[in-house]
């Protein structure tokens, strides 16, 4: 797999291709575009990326950029640059989702570092998405009675209430959790109890 | 010594003496001049009856009157009384003296109430009606004056033949006095202190009066009987005079012939008859005079309203150019900020590129050059924009020259482009190389151009979100001219608002100021062009202009 790409996508020629020359002079993978509408029809959305965009622009403005990533499921950062920055403008940037916005002339130490927190957290949301898929297939694995003692283990109930509960033994709640535990592959009950908030089972 | 009212208010105390002793002065002051004057006139008595063959006493005291009230009366009621007894010596008993005394003061009382209550005279005499209204009233004085000493006379012991006699010299003689007198006495009054007098004005006045005693001497050589055929001379110069210096011009000249013509007649001796046939013609040099001189006067002033009126509109003018320029400039100035941070942005990146290539053990030179000059570059370009920012606020005079239209075009578009770019219009130029240059401001030129790409921009973004602008020039022959175009694919101009839009202060937008296109009227209209509403049609809205070329001759 290909490693992480900048977009820089400014309708100014000398300024998408001055921060391209900098940005890949400071050793990332640079490609740039002359509008968000030519990036929206070009975009991978499976590469990772992060971009960067100048606000206002004919056509798609950087802001309408955010929000169109957003409706298409497209979770890149997007880093918004602008000559004209005002606190309305930040605002609005910001609640549509941008990682960071910063004015011109930019200032590179903060723009690689918006750059390298942006794809941290990209990689952080796809590692925590990849394991979030793998918790549902496990817990799909469980039997019925699995999931109804995993449900009863994760609201805080001991084994004695479940036994009472379901009019069985004591020892059979226990053997039946220790199944639980090892196909969810939780460590304790407190994992388990994790476990079942991602899974929405239980509201913390 | 004071009255009780005086005593009962402390502030009128000080200043109220003051003012009384004023008006004290000028009534003596007055009084002087008319017994001096009445001493000085040529004295004719018809039987007992002393009879002046001019009166100009009657016209100082009578201007007087005219300027400060008819309570002044009193320094005319004295004056008569006086000159009657110490300077004519008559032989009148004293009841008629105090009689004549009291009845030309009431009556020019009268006279005085009719022009200032009844007429609304303006004591400075600045329209025609004021001058015509004074002598009226002058007039009505001498007639009404003379008709009721008649009437005492007659009571007293004079036949009617002799009245009659004597009544028309003295119609005559005091509405001389007046006519002459009273106006010039008026506008020195009014005029107060006098103004100085330069080396040329002495010397035109010098002329004047050469003339004037040239005509004179002209009617004393013709001998008593036929100087009347030459008194149509004196029409000259106080013509001459009217014409030259209006009101003020007419009075001194009218003064002039008035003493020289009593002069020369008291030199020859001439009779009662022969001095009022000359006063009846100086009654019509007079009464020509001033209304010569009052309209010129009235002329005159309202030419000097008119003239500063249109200073004052040209300020005006001035003044809505320089605003409306600041808030073109205010307008565009965050659209700037972003024109000027776009270089830096870019000259920032390529100058941290270039440190980092240049550190680095194994350093790409050639990309780090590469990356400087790039840089340089986009330094200049942002210089050049400072530049043109500063031509276009610096206010002043037109700075005529030739002016290379590409580049005047390309400046303005250079200027409006940001601000069309952040509201996503389009702005195109049709390429106009190969165009001659024209003769005129290129600031004020430019400014044109960007009004109206501004209210373009305005009309689109007003409706809807993307659009587009287009400008251009090309060359027209016969007259040689330059044409400019705006052209936008906005909404449209309706029918009313096209028909008022070169109107000042008409604007349709929330916060315009309604200056823009009647500033580009001036300005084209000052480089000899003409700017107009091609098509007010949505979707291609057409404003163009023109500007004659460079005219080789006066280059």
């Amino acid at each position: 797999m290909a490693g992480p790409v900048i977009y820089v996508i400014d309708d100014q020629q000398s300024v998408r291709d001055a921060l391209g020359e900098m940005l890949s002079v400071f050793g990332f993978e640079t490609e740039t575009f002359e509008s968000a509408d030519v990036f929206l029809k070009k975009v991978d959305p499976a590469r990772p990326a992060c971009i960067v965009a100048d606000v206002r622009m004919p056509g798609t403005d950087g802001i309408e950029l955010v929000k169109q990533l957003n409706s298409r499921s497209i979770s890149l950062p997007v880093i918004l640059i602008s000559g004209h920055a005002d606190i309305p403008m930040a605002v609005a940037a910001i609640k549509a989702g941008a990682e960071e916005f910063i004015e011109k002339p930019v200032d590179d130490t903060q723009l690689v570092a918006a750059i390298n927190r942006g794809l941290a957290q990209m990689h952080e949301n796809i590692n925590s998405s990849r394991s979030h898929d793998e918790l549902r297939e496990r817990f799909a694995r469980l039997t019925p009675r699995q999931t109804e003692i995993f449900q009863l283990v994760a609201e805080g109930f001991t084994s004695q209430n479940i036994a009472e509960k379901l009019g069985i033994s004591v020892r059979t709640v226990e053997s039946y959790r220790a199944e639980i535990m090892e196909k969810m592959q939780a460590q304790s009950v407190a994992v388990l109890v994790r476990q079942a908030i991602k899974l929405g089972r239980v509201i913390p | 010594m004071r009255s009780p009212d005086e005593a009962s208010s402390a502030t009128a105390s000080t200043q109220l003496p003051q003012r009384v002793s004023r008006q004290f002065a000028a009534a003596l002051l007055f009084l002087a001049v008319y017994v001096a004057l009445e001493w000085l006139s040529f004295i004719h008595e018809y039987k007992g009856v002393p009879i002046t063959p001019w009166n100009p006493g009657l016209g100082a005291v009578f201007a007087l009157m005219i300027f400060a009230g008819p309570l002044y009366a009193v320094v005319l009621f004295a004056g008569v009384v006086i000159s009657e007894t110490l300077v004519l010596k008559t032989n009148l008993q004293w009841p008629i003296i105090l009689g004549v005394a009291a009845i030309i003061a009431a009556v020019y009382a009268g006279a005085t109430i009719l022009a200032r209550n009844r007429f609304r005279l303006d004591v400075s005499l600045v329209k025609l009606r004021d001058v015509v209204a004074l002598l009226g009233a002058g007039l009505f004085g001498a007639v009404f004056a003379t008709l009721m000493l008649s009437l005492m006379l007659v009571l007293d012991d004079l036949g009617w033949a002799d009245v009659i006699i004597a009544l028309v010299p003295l119609v005559v003689g005091d509405t001389i006095g007046i006519a002459v007198v009273t106006p010039l006495v008026l506008r020195i009054l009014h005029k107060h202190p006098l103004p100085a007098l330069s080396g040329l004005l002495v010397l035109e006045i010098s002329l004047y009066v050469a003339l004037i005693f040239g005509v004179l001497w002209i009617i004393a050589g013709a001998g008593a009987v036929n100087a009347v055929k030459f008194f149509y001379l004196l029409f000259l110069p106080v013509v001459l005079a009217a014409l030259r210096y209006g009101l003020d011009g007419a009075c001194v000249a009218l003064a002039i012939s008035q003493l020289g013509l009593v002069g020369v007649l008291q030199y020859f001796s001439a009779d009662a008859q022969t001095f009022t046939e000359f006063q009846i013609l100086m009654l019509v040099l007079t009464t020509t005079g001033l209304v010569v001189g009052a309209i010129v006067s009235e002329r005159e002033r309202s030419e000097e309203h008119a003239r500063e009126a249109e200073r004052r509109f040209k300020e005006k003018e001035a003044e809505a150019t320089q605003a409306s320029r600041f808030t073109l400039v205010s307008g565009m100035a965050s659209a700037l900020a972003h024109e000027i941070n776009q270089p830096m942005t870019a000259a920032r990146a390529l100058a941290r590129s270039a440190q980092e290539l240049i550190r680095r053990p194994d350093a790409d030179l050639a990309r780090a050059d590469a990356n400087i000059a790039n840089m340089i570059a986009q330094v200049d370009h942002a210089g050049g924009i400072v530049r043109r920012m500063r031509d276009f606020l610096r206010r002043g005079h037109p700075r005529v020259s030739t002016v290379d239209v590409p580049l005047v075009l390309d400046d303005a578009l250079m200027l409006a482009n940001a601000d069309a770019a952040a509201k996503g219009i389009r702005l195109s130029l049709a390429k106009s190389n190969g165009l001659p240059p024209v003769y005129g401001d290129r600031v004020q030129l430019q400014q044109v151009i960007l009004n109206l790409i501004r209210n373009s921009i305005d009309a689109i973004s007003a409706t809807k979100r993307d659009g587009a602008i287009f400008v251009g020039a090309r060359q027209l022959s016969a007259p040689d001219r330059v044409e400019f175009s705006v052209l936008d694919d906005g909404p449209g101009i309706d029918e009313d608002t096209a028909k008022r839009l070169f109107e000042p202060l008409m604007t349709s937008k929330h916060e315009g100021l309604g200056l823009g296109l009647p500033i580009c009227t001036s300005i084209v209209e000052a480089h000899g062009g003409k700017i107009w509403l091609h098509s007010r049609a949505p979707g291609a809205t057409e404003f163009r202009f023109t500007i004659p070329l460079e005219n080789p001759r006066s280059a």
